[in-house]
């Protein structure tokens, strides 16, 4: 049973990492009811920034986590005002964003190419220390011990910000009812520009360790993070950002399980997952239903 | 007497349709003033406007002296207006967070003085403070509306319709609650098709295809002929 064991802890750290993928996408989901489908792209320039910091720099990918984060919440704030206070001016700001956001992937995406070129690059997964680490009997690389760990303090952090804080609260309120919001003298938009920053920053420092959780990174891989995102918060539910942590663990227990035991089966399964659950419990395991369509 | 607000030639609409035809309203301070008037009449738009949720298309809006014309929402909020929705709660947040909500911009030493003034007025919120407000009855929820709304020590509070959906119990109730924010010294601009609240209220005004119909003290207006009409069609309404 040991094979099981291992693809089960396995599943638990890509899980956690999993979850911290999604999370942004649905706190900007939830608060702006708009489909960011640039997310991935947000989550590759991330990547990018850590290989850069440990190939021309040489510093500990660590280090990107804290500039990262900076740059990414001060990159959402104005991206915020210069984009979602005029599509949710019209009709349908949804299905305007489909539009809206995969035309910013693609400008993201194209210039990634000029930036990056087109080849794939990596970290070497000794710069958390060359040791696996040994849990439960079974022997794991460090690099997805670090990656879950990171993700979960992640993940508490936008719970603390959610539940503890006042602009968290207000957020929350945002996402239950944008009007009452409105009338009771919420700053909606000041408050939104910090969940979208807070949304593409989870994305970026997700990125960070997608070289170690995906093998490599390439300018093109944006696409589909955003599709295993989407899978993932549909799981958990939409407009729930913490039933993404549900999604998350499910989709990585489930990608684990396929792939130690069924390997050829493994690529499709998330999708039947997907399709399995949109025709069960459409509004997502923890949800109810937050969209007419 | 003093007047809190006040709006001048209020035209307004949605989208090109327009619904107000230039109406004036005066509240006085301290009073509690009653907006009637059948479905469509436009109370609601009217209210919307007065908060700056709907452009103004001309007309004049002075609060408290000062002129809110062109003001936000959240800051006519911020300046003493405090507006209940007929949702008037956030259904997935618990009670304590839609009362710190409602004190949003309030200091942290102001908002839990605040808090347990709400829990002193209405007590029974304190017992459900970690209950969320979509799992109250029709009733508590108008009540943490109330509170949810008086968090921000508003001068005036604006209320849209708070019997809607209300049994006729519950109607008497949230009047009781109304009693208890207006003797704490609030204006009160209620929007209703219900006559009971006139006799609450000071003041009235009859809203009928948005211009004011009618206007005068709660007295006056029970016997005019367009409040009679309004107040028996409601009698028929309840009889439904």
């Amino acid at each position: 049973m040991s094979l099981f064991e291992y693809a089960v802890l396995a599943g638990l750290f890509y899980g956690l990492y999993f979850a911290l993928v999604g999370v942004g996408l649905n706190l900007i989901f939830g608060v702006m009811r708009i489909i960011n489908l640039a997310h991935g792209d947000f989550l590759m320039l991330g990547a990018y920034g850590a290989f850069y910091i440990y190939h021309l720099l040489g510093w500990n990918p660590l280090w990107a986590i804290p500039i990262e984060l900076v740059v990414f919440l001060g990159l959402g704030l104005p991206l915020y005002y210069l984009l979602v206070p005029r599509l949710q001016k019209s009709g349908d700001p949804e299905m305007l964003s489909f539009i809206l956001f995969f035309g910013l992937s693609q400008v993201i995406e194209a210039l990634a190419v000029f930036a990056f070129g087109n080849d794939q690059r990596s970290i070497p997964t000794s710069v958390f220390g060359g040791a696996p680490i040994h849990i439960a009997g079974q022997i794991y690389p460090s690099s997805w011990v670090v990656s879950a760990a990171v993700a979960l303090i992640g993940i508490v952090l936008i719970y603390l910000y959610l539940y503890h804080t006042r602009a968290g609260r207000a957020t929350r309120a945002i996402m239950t009812e944008r009007s009452e919001a409105v009338v009771t003298g919420i700053s909606v938009h000041r408050v939104s520009a910090v969940a979208f920053g807070i949304g593409i920053a989870s994305a970026a420092l997700a990125g960070i360790f997608s070289p170690f959780m995906f093998g490599a990174i390439e300018p093109s891989m944006g696409l589909g993070i955003t599709v295993t995102s989407f899978v993932i918060i549909v799981i958990g539910s939409l407009g729930n950002p913490l039933g993404t942590v549900l999604g998350g663990i499910l989709y990585g227990e489930a990608l684990m399980l396929m792939q130690t035991f069924l390997t050829s089966w493994s690529e499709m399964f998330p999708y039947v997952l997907l399709i399995l659950i949109l025709l069960v419990k459409p509004s997502g395991l923890l949800g109810k239903a937050v969209r007419s369509a | 007497m003093e007047v809190i607000l006040r709006a001048e030639g209020i035209k307004s609409g949605y989208e090109g349709v327009q619904i107000l035809w230039g109406v004036d309203l005066e509240i006085p301070d301290g009073q509690a003033v009653v907006l009637l008037g059948p479905n469509g009449a436009g109370k609601t738009t009217l209210l919307r406007t007065l908060l700056g949720l709907l452009p103004l298309w001309s007309g004049r809006i002075e609060f408290a002296g000062n002129d809110i014309t062109r003001l936000a929402t959240e800051k006519r909020v911020r300046s003493g207006i405090a507006f209940m929705s007929e949702l008037g709660v956030f259904p997935d947040l618990n009670l304590a967070d839609n009362l710190r909500m409602g004190g949003y911009f309030l200091r942290r030493s102001e908002m839990d003085q605040r808090i347990s003034k709400m829990y002193e007025l209405f007590p029974d919120l304190a017992r459900l403070r970690r209950n969320l407000a979509g799992s109250l009855s029709g009733g508590q929820r108008k009540m943490l509306g109330v509170a949810k709304a008086l968090m921000s020590e508003p001068r005036l509070l604006i209320m849209d319709e708070p019997s809607a959906g209300l049994s006729p119990k519950y109607v008497k109730e949230v009047i009781e609650i109304l009693k208890v924010a207006h003797a704490e010294g609030l204006s009160l601009l209620i929007a209703e098709q219900n006559v009971l609240f006139l006799e609450q209220a000071d003041y009235g005004y009859v809203l009928e295809g948005g211009r004011i119909a009618a206007k005068g003290s709660a007295s006056e207006l029970k016997s005019s002929d367009v409040v009679r009409r309004a107040y028996f069609g409601m009698v028929d309404e309840n009889k439904k």
